[in-house]
């Protein structure tokens, strides 16, 4: 068991590390220079090399990929392109908002998917679960920020009832939660259902019915607790995926966050910012799967077994 | 050494971890508790009342009739790609300065953009792009990750390991965040663009494809091909592809709506093409800024985007349904 930890965390170090490595070579390795786009068109080579030379970009790749890694693991993610401000502290400061977005997101993702799947199944074959598969088909379908326009349409522009924009308070906070939450429950409704169809088929199903215990139980008790307790599978995802569009939901509502700044950042050309921005959402997103995968073998006796026949 | 997680819900096709590819219509498993369900067994509410021969009807006519449906909208898409002039009444570039953000009527079916542009015209134009988008981003990913996908599964040893390990990384940064970072450097265009999402996508579909290869490999008619002297490449090629076909059809279907939901995505952030034809996504962002006065402004872009990808999910899933031994029609 310990052996396992130890070998999932050395695994996932690796793992990041690589993930630094391809980030640093994509931004930085790939054509399109930085000093070039900062300094606009019409600038004089001088101009253009000056800035190189400024932001360091002028340095050999080896050189200026040492540097990176030798900052990163000291905690430093470098300087600013454009307010010449450390990339931590600025992401720093951004960080609250996003994880507050993220979480909250999260939580209302695995509450609707949960109760939604449960519903779908114990309808199952019915209008209420037909409905239910079909609005998730087409949420799935949409961009996110669609689904988070028609919500201000919706709720902001005919009823009044919440603000668009905004940064205060919980209010503002509802409807880029409500859209992150709903576009995210589909995958996990998805997994409760399938889940629990194919847990009634399970041979412990009809031992807990020989034992005479009544269907209700069986469906509500164990069926349902065997299938939410897959879900943790889908967490990682979950995270990988809130992150990503925390961005697209952060511009489009307007919020503080390290989503927005990325796009901003984008705009500036400011690599280093962009480069932190996708480094702490890789990391945060490596160590929740393992998190999940550690949680796994504890809650789930099979997987244990498993990996004790898979690594001799 | 396979993660725990991994373990549980990558083999079998129902529960698949992706979120982008995991796109079951409504009708899609509701035929395995009817087929497979001894009847009588359950005596919850909802089998209680339940009429098992009727509804499977019921749900033969009800995908009998989306499949088509969403043959049809493909195909009209797909003439709006080719022939917009054909679709659109006014060019894209029409500015009707007398009809400025004009709500929906007889002249302009989608109403007037901002600058007076007809919606409707404008979401033709923009169907291009998005078809574009998709269908060679999947094109470049889908044959890339194939290929190392069932190289991987297929050597095993040291270059699966190696060739993980890269997956893992690569996988291990989020979704459109890649796509972001590739257009960022690129730059907009729509050769950056498609090149973003074929790097993004791209280690699922050899992530998939490698768990399959390995499951073929140990099969007895390889080990016939390969002492009747078949070349490595040679079994790949004649063997362990077109073992993989289904899967790789449905992938590719799928991965088609992804790519386009990613292209939004990046065109929404200001990453896309945005010239005299703008795509989908960038209708969505102009759109944005005028929420409170034209909602037909991005609610029929963001339909078009949405009514495509809810036509590909679906054609993906019937294949699976038709072609997948477990859920195929007895």
């Amino acid at each position: 068991m310990l052996r396992r930890l130890v070998e999932r965390f050395l695994v996932s170090l690796g793992v990041i590390f690589g993930a630094v490595t391809l980030i640093f070579l994509v931004l930085n390795w790939l054509p399109g220079d930085a000093a070039t786009l900062i300094a606009g068109e019409d600038a004089s080579p001088e101009t253009v090399h000056h800035l190189r030379v400024k932001l360091g970009t002028d340095r050999p790749l080896s050189d200026q990929y040492r540097t990176y890694l030798t900052g990163v693991l000291h905690g430093d993610l470098g300087t600013s392109y454009v307010t010449r401000e450390p990339v931590v502290r600025r992401l720093a400061a951004q960080l609250p908002s996003t994880l507050m977005l993220t979480f909250s997101a999260c939580s209302v993702a695995i509450a609707l998917g949960v109760v939604l799947g449960v519903v779908s199944v114990s309808y199952r074959g019915r209008w209420l679960d037909h409905a239910i598969q079909a609005i998730s088909l087409f949420v799935h379908s949409m961009p996110s920020f669609w689904l988070g326009m028609l919500m201000i349409l919706v709720f902001s522009v005919r009823l009044g009832w919440l603000p668009v924009i905004g940064n205060g308070g919980l209010l503002p906070l509802v409807l880029p939660v409500a859209t992150l939450g709903i576009w995210l429950s589909v995958p996990l409704q998805r997994l409760v259902r399938d889940g629990m169809l194919e847990g009634l088929h399970e041979p412990y199903v009809t031992t807990l019915r020989a034992k005479g215990l009544g269907e209700r139980r069986i469906f509500y008790v164990h069926v349902l607790r065997n299938a939410v307790t897959s879900t943790i599978t889908l967490l990682g995802v979950l995270v990988g995926e809130s992150l990503s569009n925390a961005v697209i939901i952060e511009t489009l509502f307007a919020r503080q966050g390290i989503g927005r700044t990325t796009v901003e950042a984008i705009g500036q050309k400011d690599v280093p910012v962009v480069q932190g921005a996708i480094l702490i959402a890789s990391v945060a997103y490596v160590l929740v799967n393992l998190l999940v995968d550690l949680s796994y073998t504890l809650i789930d006796p099979r997987t244990r077994l498993q990996t004790l026949k898979g690594t001799r | 050494m396979k993660s725990a997680a991994e373990q549980l819900v990558a083999a079998p096709a129902r529960a698949l971890p992706e979120i982008v590819f995991d796109a079951a219509p409504p009708e899609s498993s509701d035929q395995r508790p009817q087929t497979e369900l001894p009847q009588g067994q359950l005596t919850t509410r909802s089998r209680r009342k339940e009429e098992p021969a009727e509804s499977w009807l019921a749900q033969l006519s009800l995908s009998d009739v989306l499949v088509p449906a969403s043959l049809l909208l493909l195909s009209f898409v797909a003439v709006c790609a080719a022939f917009p002039a054909a679709v659109a009444p006014y060019l894209p570039t029409d500015m009707h300065t007398d009809a400025i953000l004009s709500s929906p009527a007889r002249a302009h079916l989608f109403g007037t953009d901002q600058f007076g542009r007809d919606v409707f015209s404008l979401v033709v134009y923009g169907a291009r792009q998005s078809v574009l988008i998709g269908v060679f981003a999947v094109l470049i990913s889908c044959s890339i990750g194939v290929s190392l996908g069932l190289v991987a599964g297929y050597a095993g040893g040291w270059l699966d390991t190696a060739l993980m390990r890269l997956i893992d990384i690569w996988l291990a940064i989020p979704n459109i965040l890649l796509a972001i970072a590739l257009s960022t450097v690129l730059g907009p265009s729509l050769v950056n663009t498609i090149f973003a999402i074929s790097i993004t996508t791209l280690p699922r579909y050899a992530r998939i494809l490698r768990g399959q290869a390995l499951s073929v490999r140990s099969r007895p008619f390889i080990e016939a091909s390969r002492a009747a002297g078949a070349s490595h490449f040679a079994i790949l090629r004649k063997h362990v592809l077109p073992h993989c076909s289904v899967q790789i059809m449905v992938l590719a279907t799928l991965g088609v709506g992804t790519s386009i939901l990613i292209g939004s995505g990046l065109s929404f952030l200001g990453l896309g093409v945005n010239d005299e034809r703008p795509d989908w996504g960038y209708l969505l962002t102009q759109g944005r800024g005028y929420l409170t006065v034209a909602w037909w402004a991005v609610t029929f872009p963001g339909l078009a985007i949405t009514s495509l990808v809810v036509s590909i999910n679906l054609l993906g899933d019937a294949l699976r349904r038709r072609f997948d031994p477990r859920t195929a029609p007895r």
